[in-house]
This record gives structure tokens, sequence and C-alpha cells, in this order.
């Protein structure tokens, strides 16, 4: 079985497991570490998607933001939703790293974690006649 | 004088620089102070393409496109909220669609950019050398 599609599903347990990370994380408020775990369920949601088209990929998640808007949003293979949660997120992280955590406001992670998980679940949907063969 | 990040900058990142800005103008009104371009950065990616190129006639064909750039931006707000961060998200996803080239948006409140976690560090250097848009 190719290994890309490994690298696809493993990508996608990845993305499960730090959106769920960001929801525990938001429910006790913590909300620099639950938009940080939305990021990389954002980010791993990508590149698994990219890996499953067998598309290249990459380490630096500009160019999986590029590659993701080519190759995914570009083909219509998933909504435009999920495009603009890619980027929200990518924003999220970077506005916290360079200002600090006040630009994190409650209203604005749960948005971002929702928009992550209407992302993650077009992935699962898409994805899943690919990856369910995989062993 | 044009500065040393617009000197580096290409048709396709004018052009998305541009379209961003124009968009954010629109849909901010208000609620936007300034945009500034912070860094440009070149990626490891192949040229994308840019929907919006000029297309020309001439049998000579066109120069291949440059690979695809980040292109960081200030956008400093006199308020922060969650309409305003959507209209921030949805005219960076437009123009990186549109054009091939990743804007990628760093929003503040003025008094955000005051705090001396920014001004004491590398963030702050940066906002000291950044440029207007194109």
């Amino acid at each position: 079985m190719s290994e890309t599609l490994r690298l696809a599903r493993t990508l996608l347990w990845r993305a499960q497991e730090a959106l769920e990370d960001a929801t525990l994380l938001l429910e006790q408020n913590r909300l620099p570490g639950a938009a940080l775990r939305a990021r990389e369920a954002a980010v791993a949601a990508a590149r698994s998607h990219l890996a499953a088209l067998e598309q290249p990929t990459s380490e630096d998640e500009a160019e999986i933001a590029l590659l993701y808007l080519q190759h995914v949003i570009g083909t219509e293979q998933v909504s435009e939703a999920c495009g603009l949660a890619l980027l929200a997120a990518l924003r999220a992280a970077r506005e916290e790293r360079v200002l600090g955590r006040e630009p994190l406001y409650r209203a604005r992670v749960e948005a971002l974690r929702n928009a992550v998980a209407q992302l993650l679940t077009e992935t699962e949907i898409v994805l899943a006649p690919r990856l369910d063969a995989v062993e | 004088m044009v500065g040393a990040l617009r000197k580096v900058l290409k048709g396709r990142d004018v052009r998305a620089l541009r379209a961003f800005g124009e968009q954010l103008e629109a849909s901010l009104g208000g609620a936007l102070s300034r945009l500034a371009l912070l860094e440009v950065r070149r990626l490891e990616l192949e040229p994308l393409p840019d929907h919006t190129a000029e297309a020309t006639s001439s049998s000579v064909p066109p120069p291949p496109p440059p690979p695809p750039t980040e292109l960081v931006v200030l956008v400093e707000l006199t308020r922060r909220d969650v309409l305003a961060d959507a209209a921030i998200d949805q005219a960076a996803f437009e123009a990186s669609r549109k054009h091939g080239a990743l804007l990628s948006p760093v929003a503040a409140t003025e008094r955000e950019l005051r705090s001396p976690e920014v001004t004491a560090g590398a963030f702050g250097q940066r906002l000291a050398n950044a440029e207007p848009l194109p």
C-alpha cells in the first residue's frame, strides 16, 4: 500500500488528536494553547490531504498553505471555508508569536476551533475512500 | 524612494498586495488604520498560476513566472473584533488564491503594537522597517 497514503492517514490522526486538545484547552480557557493546537490540526489536515493526492508538500507552513489553496481548494475537493480556516489558524498563531496573548480573545479562538473542525470533517469525508483501504 | 522590501516585489506580488489592500479598505472602513509591508519571503515552490496576469497576443512566449512569495503585511486596526478578523482572513484568502502569492497578515491594534513585549522584541524592529504597500 502506498507510503503516501499511510502518511496521509498518520497526519489525519495527528490532526484529530490536535483538534481534541484544542477543544479541551478552550474549555479550560487556555486560549493560546487552544489556538496553537488548532493551528497544528489545520496544518496536519492540509498535509494529509496533499499527501493523499500525492501532491508535493513541505515542512514550511506558508508553502503548505499555498499548495493547499492550489491543489485542494483550487480543485474544489473541499469548500472554501477549509482554506479560510487554514489561513485563519496560521494568522492566529503568527500574531500570538509576535504580539503575545492579547490578540486571542475567546470568541476568536472559539470561531477558529469550529472552523478547523469543519476543515477536518470535510477532509475526513473526502479522504475516507482512499484511506479506509490502507492497512 | 522605494524601500528595500518593495524593490524585490514582482508583478504578481504587487497585484496581490493591491487586491488585499483594496478589499480590506472596502470591508473594514474606519476600523483600518494602516497597512504596511513587513517581509517578503521567497518560497521553495514551483511557480503558481497568477489568474490576473495580463495575457499577451505576442508570438514570443512570456517569461516563466517567478517562484511564489509570502508577503507578511501589518494590518493596524482601531479595534479588534470577530468581524474584523473574519474580513482580514477573507481578504488574505481571496488575494492568495487569485494571485498565487501568500498573503500573511499580522493584525494588531495600536495598543497591542505599543506593548513592551512588542517594542522591545524582534517584531518591534520589523515594525520600524515596515514600508507602505505599493
